[in-house]
C-alpha cells in the first residue's frame, strides 16, 4: 500500500473512533506509529476533523422547532387516523397525499476506481441489511377490499393468531436473552474499559453536570437523568460522544482520586435481562464495572481497580 | 407505540430534531428549508413509522427518509440529479486548525457548498458522528467503499475550500 492510499484511509477515521481492536485499523495505527511524518500528518488530519466537526455541531435548530414539529406530527396522525375510520364507501379513489410513497433516492452508481481496496469485499458491496424507508413507503392500489381494517378480515386474523401462537412458542422454548447477548454485553464491557484506559480526548469540558447534560442533548446522545447520590456527588471533568456497533455511547469522566468514567446508553440496544436497577458489578481486566438502569437508560461506571473501590459510591 | 403517540413523539423529537436539522442544514443551506425538511422527515414518521418494527434503526430510518426528501423536492424544484464525481487524485493540502476555529457553523456550511453533491453528504454525515459508516452507506443507498472513498476526496475538497476562502 502507497503513502497516498494509508493517507486516504486514515482520513476517513473519526476522531473519537480510533478502535484498536478492528484489524484494519489496527494496523493503519501501527503504520503511523512507525512513522515519524506520517503521524504527525495524522494527528493534524484528526485535530482539522475534530475542530470542523465542532463547528456543524454548534449549529442549533431555531427555537421551538421540536414544538412545531410535534404538532405536525401530531396532526398529521390524527388527520391519518380520521381517514383510516371513515366508511369504504367514502374512499377517495386517489390516494391522500400522505400515502405517496417513498420515491427512490438518486441512485449513485459507483464506480470501480473510486472503491478502496478494502471496501471491495463482496460483503461492502451487498445490498443494505435493511432499506428502511422502503418498509414503511410501499403503495398499494386502490382497492375497497384492501382498506378494510385487518381485523375484520377473518384471513388476517388466523394469519396473525398463528403468528402469536408461533412467538409465544418461541418465547417458551428459547427463554432467555438471544446467544450474543451475554457476548454484546462483554463486548461493550471490553470497548468502554478499552476507552476508560485511553486517553481519548473529551468533545467538550466542564464541571457541571448540566451543562454536560446540555452538551450530549444537543448531540442526541443519551444524557444522563438522576444519579445516585455517590455519583452525583463526583466533580465532573467533560463529556464526549463515542459510538459502539453504530450506537451512541455518552461519556463523562469524573474525578475521584483516579479518573472515574460514565457511559450512558439507551437501554433498548441490550436485552432486557440487562435492564435491572440494582448496581451489577463486573470486573474487566484492571477496571471495575457497575452497570444499572434508570428509566430509559443503562449507566456503566467504570473506574480503574477492584469492584470494591467503586461500589463505595452506591 | 406507547397508548398516547404524543409523548413518543415529543421524546423522539426531543432526540433526533437537533442532529436531522443540522443534516437538513447542510444540504439545503437555508434554515427555513432546513425546518421544513426535518418537520417533512418526522411527519413521514407519524404517517408510516408504526411500521417500523425495529427501534434501534429508527435514527438510521429518519436520516434515509430525510435525504429521500431532499432529493425528492429538489428534483421537483430544479429538475437536478446528483452526478457522478470527477475523480480528483490531488493530495489533502495542509488547513491550519486555526483557521478553521474561527468560522462558525453557517460558515462551515457555506464552505461545505464548494463541494460537490456527492461527496457533501457523506462528508457531513461523518462530520455529524451520528451515524456509523455503515449507517451512512444505508441513508446515501451507496456501497460503504464509496463512503470512505467520497470521505477522503470529499475532504480534499473542504480543504482547498477553506483555504480559498
Amino acid at each position: 500500500m502507497d503513502l497516498n492510499k494509508i493517507k486516504e484511509r486514515l482520513a476517513t477515521i473519526r476522531p473519537d473512533c480510533l478502535d484498536p481492536d478492528d484489524p484494519e485499523m489496527a494496523e493503519l495505527l501501527a503504520l503511523v506509529e512507525e512513522d515519524l511524518e506520517l503521524a504527525e500528518w495524522f494527528a493534524q488530519e484528526q485535530v482539522f476533523d475534530r475542530v470542523f466537526a465542532q463547528k456543524l455541531e454548534s449549529i442549533e435548530a431555531p427555537e421551538g422547532l421540536d414544538d412545531r414539529i410535534v404538532n405536525a406530527m401530531t396532526e398529521a396522525k390524527a388527520k391519518q387516523t380520521a381517514e383510516a375510520a371513515e366508511p369504504v364507501e367514502e374512499t377517495v379513489t386517489e390516494a391522500p397525499a400522505t400515502e405517496e410513497p417513498l420515491e427512490e433516492p438518486e441512485k449513485v452508481v459507483s464506480i470501480e476506481s473510486e472503491e478502496l481496496e478494502a471496501a471491495e469485499a463482496p460483503a461492502a458491496q451487498s445490498e443494505p441489511e435493511e432499506a428502511p424507508a422502503d418498509d414503511v413507503g410501499t403503495a398499494v392500489p386502490f382497492c375497497p377490499e384492501q382498506r378494510r381494517p385487518w381485523w375484520q378480515n377473518p384471513s388476517l386474523v388466523s394469519v396473525a393468531a398463528a403468528i402469536v401462537l408461533l412467538v409465544a412458542v418461541g418465547m417458551i422454548m428459547f427463554d432467555g436473552p438471544p446467544a450474543s447477548a451475554n457476548s454484546d454485553i462483554d463486548s461493550f464491557h471490553n470497548h468502554i474499559g478499552t476507552h476508560h484506559n485511553s486517553s481519548a480526548p473529551l468533545d467538550h469540558q466542564s464541571e457541571s453536570l448540566d451543562e454536560l447534560r446540555e452538551f450530549l442533548a444537543s448531540r442526541g446522545a443519551p444524557s444522563p437523568r438522576d444519579l445516585p447520590a455517590g455519583v452525583d456527588a463526583l466533580p465532573e471533568v467533560g463529556c464526549a460522544v463515542i459510538q459502539w456497533q453504530g450506537q451512541q455511547v455518552s461519556v463523562i469522566k469524573m474525578r475521584n482520586g483516579d479518573h472515574v468514567s460514565l457511559y450512558v446508553v439507551r437501554k433498548a440496544i441490550f436485552p432486557s435481562d440487562y435492564h435491572a436497577s440494582d448496581p451489577v458489578p463486573a470486573n474487566v481486566g484492571t477496571v471495575s464495572i457497575v452497570r444499572w438502569s434508570n428509566d430509559d437508560l443503562l449507566y456503566f461506571l467504570v473506574r480503574s481497580g477492584s469492584v470494591g473501590d467503586i461500589e463505595t459510591l452506591f | 407505540m406507547s397508548e398516547n403517540p404524543d409523548i413518543d413523539f415529543r421524546q423522539l423529537v426531543a432526540d433526533y430534531y437537533q442532529p436531522l436539522f443540522r443534516f437538513a442544514y447542510s444540504l439545503c443551506k437555508n434554515e427555513d428549508e432546513a425546518c421544513d425538511l426535518t418537520q417533512q422527515t418526522f411527519v413521514v414518521y407519524a404517517e408510516k413509522g408504526d411500521s417500523l418494527r425495529d427501534a434501534s434503526k429508527v435514527k438510521s430510518w429518519l436520516f434515509t427518509t430525510l435525504y429521500r426528501e431532499f432529493l425528492r423536492i429538489r428534483r421537483r424544484g430544479a429538475n437536478m440529479s446528483v452526478q457522478e464525481p470527477e475523480i480528483i487524485e490531488s493530495e489533502a493540502p495542509m488547513v491550519d486548525p486555526g483557521l478553521v476555529d474561527k468560522l462558525d457553523g453557517k460558515s462551515a456550511v457555506a464552505a461545505l457548498e464548494n463541494i460537490e453533491e456527492a461527496y457533501r453528504a457523506p462528508l457531513v454525515l461523518f462530520y455529524l458522528k451520528d451515524l456509523s459508516y455503515k449507517e451512512i452507506a444505508e441513508t446515501l443507498d451507496i456501497p460503504i467503499g464509496t463512503v470512505m472513498s467520497r470521505l477522503s476526496r470529499g475532504k480534499v475538497q473542504l480543504k482547498k475550500a477553506l483555504l480559498n476562502s
